[in-house]
């Protein structure tokens, strides 16, 4: 007998149905699985069989074979054990195959039974939505992820046998609440705020332009200057998520494997640190199944590289592209994928290999070809694409040791929000969301100057050396300092401020 | 193009030749002859050199040979000067082992114009780099050439704030002007033999080696009046350059440091062995140039009762940004762009770590 079942597959982050054909025939018992499985999917057997037996029905002392079609796509993953336990089922005529009729089913199964949780339900379901499946039988574990796509029937299943029962119409399965984005929205109850961060006045100045306007920046001090520090309470002065961008992440997240279950979908950006002596694919993407990197899980957040120059050189060159296009491209042998990534790079380091260059409190021991072997770690074209450069000086004691509490986190926040919002109107026709991403036409429609502010640029460019790509970064910056001071036009204290933040162009180069 | 000086830029093609043999040579074979011509027929040629000098040098008797490289020179724009040459600087022929040859590239005119060598440690404190760069910056508006050796720290600082302050200056290479050292100052070099000048004693060719730096010492002290040493470690070869102008009869000036600096222990010892001139401000060296101050060149800026407080704030020390903000009560978003301006109008330097002082 004849059994087919729906279920879903994933390349990247996008989905495609896949249909689990069965048959039962009579001959030496055997388990055939065709349509390029991989190993989990052919391990199957003994899960589904012990699986079935537990849950005290019959496995066929037959010959099984499978087909999962389209039989020409690589399929990966464990979420086919329920339903070919199901098709077994089904041509075992203990449930009728129109029972599952329009159903999307997804789990893996445990020996005893039980339905275990799976990656990437939430890019699944929202692809499987847009072709037009709206029935789902899914892991309960996996409940809260699906519970923030409306218009869509979910029942989240525990046991295969609760399943059986449910299909049989013996039992009823509530199904799953829908709920709304804002709901998710909890108090944020950031670990790290500005408000215990003492002194460094420029330093958080820069970054919350930086985070108004999406601009990478890097920190460069002494050590214990507290650029960590600093990159640490970065996210908490982040504009909100939308809830667009907390679908675009929550897919990356779950597809990766890093969600959390209980949460069910991202609702602050990202923060992520991958040490530096993370390699190239933790980065970039990709291994055998091409799982997304640090990058992609970064998006529409921060990628935070503590010592920059510590990585190794390609590792760091890699991050040019997507930093320039929002998206990296993992190319594995049996499929390519297209991950995004558009994040903020957070980056420090010291200004020397001994870290106290221009440091007021310890004398720096290195030679001034060490330094500049140092610095020339980071490369011309990725040092480009920082638009702030901010020297963070140490604190001296007196600012130390007094208990006042600085500027909380929450304060700079509604001030990067408007911003914000100021730039989500002035690029709502456009796939942007800040003014780090502008392409030329809206960089030359919006980054206008008067005639005044053209000349300063014009002094200070020959004044300080600055090259040719500093003055797209410099307006930029320019604009977001603009917007954070809610003015129409960019005006010359603007523009004197954003060249401020180009220290490494001014000093480095003749 | 005289015979004399064919033989001369022959001669520097063979970096084994120290200056001495170069003489020695030259005397032997007598003015207005070739020398390549009876090279191999003079006797007592082999009492100067070693034979295998004598072996590398007749596989290059070719006066074809000698053309080529004349031409390569030319076309490289490359200007050579011999000592018996008219453009040869008049301070530099005063000296006991005037160059035979200059191998120039940029302004010749340079080469006579009333010019101060300021030379340094190569890894300058903040007093060092501030006072290297007030010192030029008040010579050069008064028409002083500055002459350096291109090395980083203080030489680069001296180069760079005289062609910032549209200065004259020169830079005197160890090595051939083929082989820029050191490398990170290739786009400096570029950037000098536009309008100034860079020169070498020895032919393009020559890779420099740690031989020549305190030979070419010399040529930067004979190259000008008077050496400044605005900061200098106990063994830095700037002092080289200090004996070598002491020696030539030319004024050594001294910046005075700390005591407890280490990159001021050479100028101190030099002020403290009377030495050297204690200097205190370029003043000085341009009244023993002889010089009137050249007034109209200090231009009036207004400044407000904020850049009048902050100047005062910073004027003998540096301070961090912080520091600046917490004395301003500013926020950092407006100091930003008043240091800026200050910045821009030369009033302030800004230092490594994030930090400000009066220029």
């Amino acid at each position: 007998m004849l059994a087919k079942i729906l279920s879903y597959g994933l390349t990247g982050i996008n989905g495609y149905p896949v249909e689990i054909q069965l048959d039962i025939n009579a001959g030496l018992p055997g388990y055939d699985v065709v349509g390029l499985a991989d190993t989990a999917i052919k391990e199957s057997k003994s899960r589904v069989k012990a699986a079935i037996k537990n849950s005290s029905f019959n496995y066929p002392i037959n010959k099984i074979i499978i087909n999962l079609a389209p039989a020409d796509t690589k399929k990966e993953g464990s979420m086919y054990d329920l339903p070919i336990a199901l098709g077994i089922l089904v041509a075992e005529e203990i449930i009728t195959n129109k029972s599952l009729e329009n159903f999307v089913v997804l789990g893996e199964l445990s020996l005893n039974g039980e339905i275990r949780k799976l990656n990437g339900i939430l890019p699944m379901l929202i692809s499987a939505k847009q072709m037009g499946f709206n029935k789902f039988i899914i892991p309960k574990e996996n409940a809260m992820e699906a519970s923030f796509i409306d218009k869509i029937e979910v029942y989240p299943v525990e046991t295969l046998k609760q399943v059986i029962s449910f299909l049989k119409g013996e039992i009823t399965i509530e199904k799953n609440d829908c709920k709304t984005f804002e709901s998710a929205l909890k108090e944020h109850d950031y670990k790290h705020d500005f408000a215990y961060v003492k002194g460094q006045a420029s330093a958080k100045r820069a970054m919350e332009i930086a985070a108004a306007g999406g601009h990478n920046i890097i920190l460069i001090g002494p050590p214990g200057a507290g650029k960590t520090m600093l990159a640490k309470c970065f996210p908490s002065i982040l504009p909100d998520l939308t809830f667009e961008e907390s679908l675009e992440v929550t897919k990356i997240h779950s597809v990766a494997g890093v969600l959390d279950p209980k949460q069910g979908i991202v609702v602050e950006r990202p923060f992520r640190s991958p040490h530096h002596t993370a390699t190239l694919i933790a980065l970039t993407g990709g291994g055998q199944k091409a799982k997304p990197g640090e990058i992609s899980l970064a998006h529409n957040g921060v990628l935070f590289l503590d010592e920059m120059p510590e990585y190794a050189r390609n590792t760091i060159e890699t991050l040019r592209q997507p930093m320039e296009d929002g998206y990296i491209t993992v190319a594995r042998n049996a499929l390519t994928v297209q991950y995004p990534a558009n994040f903020i790079l957070v980056a420090s380091m010291n200004p020397c290999p001994c870290g106290y260059y221009g440091s007021t409190t310890n004398q720096c021991k290195c030679t001034a070809t060490a330094i500049h072997n140092y610095l020339s770690k980071i490369s011309g074209p990725l040092l480009d694409r920082i638009d702030l450069h901010i020297e963070v000086d140490s604190i001296n004691y007196e600012d130390l040791s007094h208990y006042e509490l600085e500027e909380p986190s929450c304060e700079i926040k509604k001030r990067v929000n408007r911003a914000r919002d100021i730039q989500l109107q002035r690029f709502k026709d456009s796939k942007i969301y800040s003014n780090a991403k502008m392409n030329e036409k809206e960089f030359k429609k919006y980054c206008a100057l008067d005639k005044d502010s053209t000349s300063l640029l014009e002094i200070a460019f020959k004044r300080f050396n600055l090259t040719a790509r500093a003055y797209n970064r410099i307006l930029k910056v320019a604009r977001t300092i603009a917007d954070l001071d809610g003015k129409e036009n960019i005006e010359r204290k603007h523009l004197m401020e954003a060249i401020q933040y180009r220290t490494l162009d001014k000093k480095y180069t003749v | 193009m005289t015979i004399e000086d064919r033989n001369i830029i022959w001669l520097d093609l063979f970096p084994f030749l120290t200056y001495q043999k170069k003489k020695k040579i030259l005397e032997l074979f007598g003015k207005g002859k070739d020398i390549k011509s009876s090279f191999l027929s003079n006797k007592y040629i082999r009492e100067i050199l070693a034979d295998d000098e004598i072996a590398k040098m007749s596989n290059m008797l070719d006066n074809q040979i000698l053309d080529r490289y004349i031409e390569k020179f030319n076309s490289d724009n490359i200007i050579i000067i011999t000592i018996n040459d008219p453009r040869y600087p008049k301070l530099l022929l005063e000296i006991a082992s005037p160059p035979l040859c200059l191998y120039c590239k940029g302004n010749i005119q340079l080469l006579d114009s009333v010019s101060i060598a300021v030379v340094g440690t190569r890894r300058p404190t903040d007093y060092g780099v501030v006072t290297t760069k007030q010192f030029v910056k008040e010579l050069v508006q008064n028409d002083v050439t500055i002459v350096s050796g291109m090395a980083v720290g203080i030489d680069t600082i001296a180069h760079k704030t005289a062609l910032e302050n549209q200065g004259k200056t020169i830079a005197v290479l160890a090595g051939g002007l083929y082989h820029i050292y050191p490398a990170v100052n290739q786009a400096l070099a570029r950037k000098m033999i536009e309008n100034n000048l860079i020169l070498s004693e020895n032919s393009p060719n020559v890779t420099p080696t740690t031989y020549y730096f305190p030979i070419r010492n010399r040529i930067i002290a004979g190259l000008s009046s008077g050496v400044l040493i605005p900061e200098a470690g106990e063994k830095s070869g700037s002092l080289h350059t200090a004996k070598y102008a002491d020696d030539f009869n030319r004024e050594v000036y001294a910046i005075p440091g700390k005591i407890t600096s280490e990159m001021s222990k050479g100028t101190n010892s030099l002020i403290k062995e009377l030495k050297a001139h204690i200097t205190l401000s370029p003043d000085f060296i341009l009244e023993a140039l002889h010089i009137n101050k050249n007034k109209n060149k200090i231009f009036d800026i207004q400044l407000d009762i904020l850049d009048q407080s902050i100047l005062n704030y910073i004027q003998t020390e540096k301070k961090t940004f912080q520091e600046i903000a917490d004395f301003t009560h500013i926020p950092a978003s407006e100091l930003n762009s008043v240091l800026f301006e200050l910045e821009m109008n030369g009033l302030v330097t800004k230092l490594a770590n994030n930090s400000y002082i009066k220029t």
